[in-house]
């Protein structure tokens, strides 16, 4: 089997590469290469509480893992890039439970779930607004 | 199986009422270039994807786009949160609160309801995966027009992140195209 070259993710190359991951976020994608800004150049989100900085890691870690996993779908075979895969998904799992165990469950499935009274329909629905917020 | 996660992919808080660009808005909801036209092209299509890679890409993509539809409904609720009738009829939506009342509904920003009659599925993943590039290009081409129409720093920031999703996803699009054409070229 002929080794293919690949030029989009590399990790030594990692900063030529691909944005560094909260700039990312702003932007839309890890990708240098694909990206071209119109109008605005954005940086990365900045947080206004602690709520807020964990769910903007976790939006983070989430699009890391769906830009190299959409990447990955079209080029299978890309070693390094399966283990930065799994390095932003453990990342992801990390964010993601410390939220939960802070502000409660995103998923019917989460290991938060458990207790009385049902917490799902508790806390917040994404598209509302914070003077909305019900809270736990 | 689907599974909801209470997450947004970006944040959005927008805290300006603007009842003309919800409007606007509205139409990649429901329009022929919207997130939920994406989301079901890309996941009717993925059945008849030759291999696995087009299988789990149109499967990914389409997913991806559903969540797409929940952020473009939060910035059209946030962008009407508080509305009066009076600031309703004033933006051109009294037909929508005629019919809808303040539910969020799959239209074009003229109030055309979603159809799905524009949606090209032909068994043929070529065919299939153009006419996907074209929509991932029809889709950043709206965007941009939005932003055209809005210095709203908590909008810009989520048109420009949705705008740089379609040129992602027109990216792998396209190289899953190539593939499969210099396939067939090899055969
Ligand atoms: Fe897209």
């Amino acid at each position: 089997m002929n080794q293919k070259k690949y030029r989009d993710i590399s990790r030594n190359k990692t900063t030529q590469n691909l944005f560094p991951l909260d700039e990312a976020l702003g932007k839309g994608t890890l990708f240098k290469n694909i990206y071209v800004p119109y109008k605005v150049d954005p940086l990365a989100p900045i947080p206004g509480d602690e709520k807020e900085r964990l769910l903007l890691e976790m939006q983070m870690y989430a699009l890391a893992v769906q830009d190299i996993g959409l990447y990955l779908d079209v080029e299978p075979n890309h070693k390094e890039a399966v283990e930065i895969y799994h390095e932003y998904l453990e990342k992801l799992k990390k964010a993601n439970d410390e939220y939960e165990s802070k502000y409660g469950t995103l998923t019917k499935t989460s290991q938060y779930v458990n207790g009385y009274p049902w917490q799902w329909d508790k806390n917040n629905w994404p598209w509302m607004m914070e003077d909305e917020y019900v809270g736990l | 199986m689907w599974a909801y996660k209470k997450m947004l992919w970006f944040p959005i808080n927008i805290k300006k009422k603007n009842l003309k660009l919800a409007k606007a808005i509205i139409t990649q909801y429901g329009g022929p270039y919207g997130e939920l036209s994406a989301a079901l092209r890309y996941l009717n299509q993925r059945y008849t994807m030759p291999d696995s890679r087009g299988k789990a890409l149109l499967t990914d993509i389409g997913t991806e786009e559903l969540g797409h539809v929940e952020m473009i409904c939060t910035m059209y609720y946030q962008l009407t949160a508080g509305a009066t009738i009076e600031e309703l009829k004033d933006a051109g939506l009294c037909c929508n609160y005629a019919q809808h009342g303040g539910e969020i509904f799959m239209t074009d920003c003229n109030g055309v309801p979603m159809t799905t009659a524009n949606i090209g599925a032909t068994g043929d993943p070529l065919a299939d995966l153009s006419e996907d590039m074209a929509a991932e290009e029809k889709a950043r081409a709206t965007y941009e027009h939005l932003m055209d129409m809005t210095d709203d720093p908590e909008c810009l920031s989520v048109l420009a992140y949705l705008r740089t999703r379609e040129l992602v996803h027109f990216t792998r699009f396209k190289e899953l195209y190539d593939y499969y054409k210099g396939q067939m070229v090899q055969e």
